[in-house]
């Protein structure tokens, strides 16, 4: 079944009289299986090749990613943070050593714990290894990464950017993850590193998380260069 | 016993757990120390020690009082910061000095913490480093959680790393559990786990879980890997898989990858497997990706035998950033050869935003006035115009 929409309860009074109340009250129990790690994949037409579009974890907002004149705009749910995450990841295959950079064109509209930005992904699933680095609801910068799968992210902050001039990039060479940040694409600053062993065949893409399982982020990507 | 003595033979039980801690990990089996025993976890019982606080005072952490975590002044300490790289030396520390014997009773302790919290990290740490000590222990004790999302999560904890020193028990264990404990789900996890040395492995675990999209990731994913190391049996093997087990994505993945060590080969593979679907221009542009990074020349001449439109611009955006990525000059003189059209406009196009992003923005709008479609070039002097500081002298002009 799936649960996402509306959920309606109704009451069937058949007593005579339109008027009472419901002795000892009401209650409703819900019995959920564990937060799956299960990978949804909407349609992404839009996408141009190689690029392709995936809901990592489980959100319930709409998400999807669309493209048009060079740029990418995601829209994504949940939370990129703790053991598991929940986001849009618009990606494409990554063989062994590569880079992502982008620019983001705004500081997303949404909750502080909302997330935009560039990620180098093992696997699809929600607690998989990552290296990110984006910026938050607020034009913080945040280099985030995982790794050890289905363990905490550790992050850390950067002083806020100023829309547009919010450029991001994540590098691996080897087993070596390097966050950046940028204010005009050309000068680079290292906002973090670390060492994550990965399978050589990964992802690389844009990460769209709006804070919220049911709250969305709509955020705009340009001027992005991928060498995988 | 006097006071010094009693010192003494704490640290020589810190020694001896120490050592036995240690010469199990090297081993990496299971020991039979009732200790590393879970308590229930259900009602977590503290063990003696921890009551008594003795093997706390021993470690360096203040005996807990009854209504408080032994932990909680080193972790309030962190928890002013949500940079939580930073908390990471402090959280090691503290998880080294819970004497093994108390490894449960701490886990126990901690759960329930809030998500991103020190609590939750130091709880992550001790549940590790209890799994290499323990794994059957630890996987009774996350599996005896009340709450479903945080058994779940524990669980996966608990098999990522018992499935590091002992990939067939953490399966077998997992193969034991039923469909309402999870069990999918870890399958799922040691096979993930499995892909970086042994995709063939993980393909072997992947068979034993229930169709769906999961699994074709997974499928896709190590006959992935596997291609990088072997593609012709990778290639054979994803060519056997039945339509509606993924084989398109595992097609797909051998192209990709095959490509970074054979292009032509993962070429002539993938217009002969994936003719007619989606995944083929996938593959294409992913293979001029590669191809861009070894032989731009021969990458690019591929390139302009496709038909003009949305296939060969995405293949010549990522051709120039790939060949450009390794030598800025070299596209211009294939580019100065191409005759006018789409594909010579897409691919200037995407040599003046390469030239952009080194700072060359005088010299990308120069190669930008070649380009014959007035909106992409006007929206390309847009983009052009993002990058950068202050001009830098131009050292090459277009033609």
């Amino acid at each position: 079944m799936n649960p996402n929409g509306t959920w309606s309860l109704y009451v069937l009074d058949d007593e005579a009289n339109d008027s009472g109340n419901l002795g000892g009250g009401w209650s409703l129990s819900f019995t959920y299986p564990a937060a799956s790690s299960i990978v949804q994949v909407g349609a992404e037409a839009a996408l141009p090749a190689p690029w392709e579009g995936a809901d990592v974890g489980s959100g319930t907002a709409p998400a999807n990613a669309e493209y048009a004149n060079g740029a990418f705009t995601i829209n994504g749910t949940g939370n990129i943070s703790g053991s598991a995450d929940s986001f849009r990841f618009a990606y494409q295959t990554l063989s062994g050593d590569g880079e992502i950079k982008a620019r983001i064109r705004a500081v997303p509209d949404a909750d502080g714990a909302a997330r935009a930005g560039v990620m180098i992904r093992e696997g699809l699933t929600s607690g998989s290894k990552y290296a990110f680095m984006g910026i938050d609801g607020v034009g913080t910068f945040w280099w985030q990464q995982r790794s050890k799968t289905a363990y905490s992210a550790s992050v850390s902050s950067s002083d806020a950017g100023v829309a547009p001039y919010l450029w991001v990039r994540v590098v691996r060479a080897e087993n070596t993850l390097t966050g950046y940040k940028s204010s005009d694409g050309v000068n680079w600053t290292q906002v973090g590193s670390r060492s994550i062993t990965m399978g050589s065949s990964i992802h690389i893409g844009l990460a769209v998380a709006s804070g919220s399982p049911d709250a969305s982020n709509t955020s705009v990507f340009d001027n992005i260069t991928v060498l995988p | 016993m006097k006071p010094r003595s009693v010192i003494l033979g704490v640290v020589a039980l810190a020694l001896v757990l120490a050592l036995h801690e240690g010469s199990v990990t090297r081993r990496g089996t299971t020991p039979s120390n009732s200790q590393l025993a879970a308590p229930a976890a259900a009602a977590p019982r503290l063990p003696s020690g921890l009551a008594s606080g003795k093997h706390a005072a021993a470690a360096g952490i203040p005996a807990a009082a009854p209504d408080r975590s032994r932990f909680a002044d080193a972790l309030a300490a962190l928890s002013g910061t949500a940079d939580s790289e930073n908390w990471m030396a402090t959280l090691n520390n503290l998880a080294d000095r819970v004497p093994v014997a108390e490894l449960a009773g701490a886990v126990s302790e901690l759960n329930g913490a809030a998500v991103d919290s020190p609590r939750a990290m130091l709880r992550e740490l001790l549940l590790s480093r209890w799994t290499r000590l323990a794994p059957d222990a630890a996987a009774a004790w996350a599996l005896g959680l009340a709450d479903p999302v945080e058994r779940g999560k524990a669980l996966l904890q608990v098999v990522v790393v018992w499935e590091e020193s002992d990939s067939l028990g953490a399966a077998a264990w997992a193969r034991s559990l039923s469909e309402e404990a999870g069990r999918d789900d870890v399958l799922l996890a040691i096979a993930h786990e499995s892909i970086r040395e042994e995709p063939l492995r993980a393909i072997e675990l992947a068979i034993e879980l229930p169709a769906g999209r999961s699994r074709d990731e997974l499928l896709a994913q190590a006959v992935g890997n596997w291609a990088l190391r072997d593609p012709r049996r990778a290639a054979d093997w994803a060519g056997a898989l039945p339509a509606e087990a993924g084989r398109t994505r595992a097609l797909e993945a051998v192209a990709v990858n095959w490509a970074t060590t054979d292009a032509i080969a993962a070429t002539e593979f993938a217009l002969e497997n994936l003719a007619g679907d989606k995944a083929l221009d996938r593959a294409v542009v992913a293979i001029a990706q590669r191809w861009a990074q070894k032989e731009p020349i021969s990458a690019a001449k591929w390139i302009e035998g496709f038909a003009p439109g949305g296939l060969q611009s995405a293949a010549a955006d990522n051709l120039v950033a790939n060949w450009f990525a390794g030598d800025p000059q070299g596209p211009a003189e294939w580019l100065g050869s191409l005759q006018p059209g789409a594909l010579r406009d897409n691919a200037i196009a995407g040599y003046a935003r390469q030239l952009a992003s080194i700072d060359e923005r005088v010299l990308a709008t120069r190669w930008l006035s070649q380009v014959e479609n007035s909106d992409l070039r006007r929206r390309t002097e847009e983009i052009v115009a993002t990058f950068g500081p202050p001009h830098t002298p131009i050292k090459s002009e277009p033609f």
